[in-house]
């Protein structure tokens, strides 16, 4: 298995009609990257979804003019940073004891935790419920943080003071 | 954005004229999807084959669609997935909440 490993940055236009367009670059990127990696298909359908979340999040949330990503490659994971300066994802939870779940979402299928991972720092965790068949009415609309967590194999936030930037990094297994 | 393709007595067939289903036209999506289930009051089989891209929003929008043809003993019905459309509702458990068929002849066999 022949992996091209290194980081890459990529600055884009954080508006909706450069959202596609953004996603495919990254793809494009990271495809070449590890077009020979035994799960491709699987870590691709993984990267398109967390960057088409993390871009819709900026869009919808950031306020900002530009979305910084970086694609970090090695030979275990891919890990997929977006940074940027608008406003903090919750400041509650930042100051939630160290190592507490606190739940942010919920509905039938899933419980969506967020678990204090250090300072400044939560990580995100999905837990199934065993519903086979949910009632439509108590299901959320909302499923952006689920979509991430469930594609990562780890899925962090940092919020950094000094420079009061906004830090996301995704973690995918390339080693299934 | 949905073309009405034929019209039959329990349902309607329409095909979503959009290859990136995103934040983008989600809203618009959901009114013109609950405009065809009250105009027409029947089950909308709803053919994704164009789409390439589809992001949370557009899910939403889709839950929302389906919440409002539940309450009015009506459904949405899911044909021509590509298989990564498909693998996102299969990440996420909507292909529990949604019947998703391979094409027309699959639902009208299953009924």
């Amino acid at each position: 298995m022949q992996i091209i490993t290194g980081a890459k940055e990529f600055i884009f236009l954080n508006a909706l009609p450069a959202l596609v367009p953004s996603v495919k670059h990254v793809l494009d990127h990271t495809g070449k990257c590890i077009k020979d990696t035994d799960y491709l298909n699987d870590i691709l359908f993984r990267v398109k979804s967390v960057v088409t979340e993390l871009f819709t999040n900026a869009c919808k949330h950031s306020g900002t003019e530009t979305v910084k990503l970086t694609v970090d490659i090695n030979d275990d994971y891919i890990s997929i940073t977006k940074i940027d300066d608008g406003h903090p994802f919750n400041r509650e939870l930042l100051v939630h004891p160290e190592g507490e779940k606190k739940l942010l979402a919920y509905d039938v299928m899933h419980n969506l935790y967020a678990l204090t991972d250090g300072e400044n720092t939560i990580k995100f965790i999905a837990e199934e419920s065993d519903n086979e068949q949910p009632d439509i009415n108590n299901i959320t609309e909302h499923f952006g943080l689920l979509i991430i967590t469930k594609c990562a194999n780890e899925f962090l936030y940092h919020y950094d003071r000094l420079t009061g930037q906004n830090v996301f990094t995704v973690k995918i297994s390339l080693i299934g | 954005m949905i073309d009405i393709q034929e019209e039959r007595p329990d349902y309607l067939l329409a095909k979503v004229n959009l290859m990136e289903a995103n934040l983008n036209n989600a809203d618009k999506f959901r009114d013109e999807l609950v405009n065809l289930l009250n105009k027409y009051g029947k089950r909308v089989v709803l053919d994704l084959s164009k789409i390439t891209y589809m992001d949370s929003s557009f899910l939403g929008a889709l839950v929302s669609a389906l919440k409002h043809a539940i309450a009015n003993s009506s459904d949405v019905i899911l044909i021509h997935l590509k298989k990564d459309i498909h693998d996102l509702f299969a990440l996420i458990r909507l292909d529990k909440v949604f019947k998703i068929h391979k094409n027309l002849e699959a639902f009208t066999t299953a009924g």
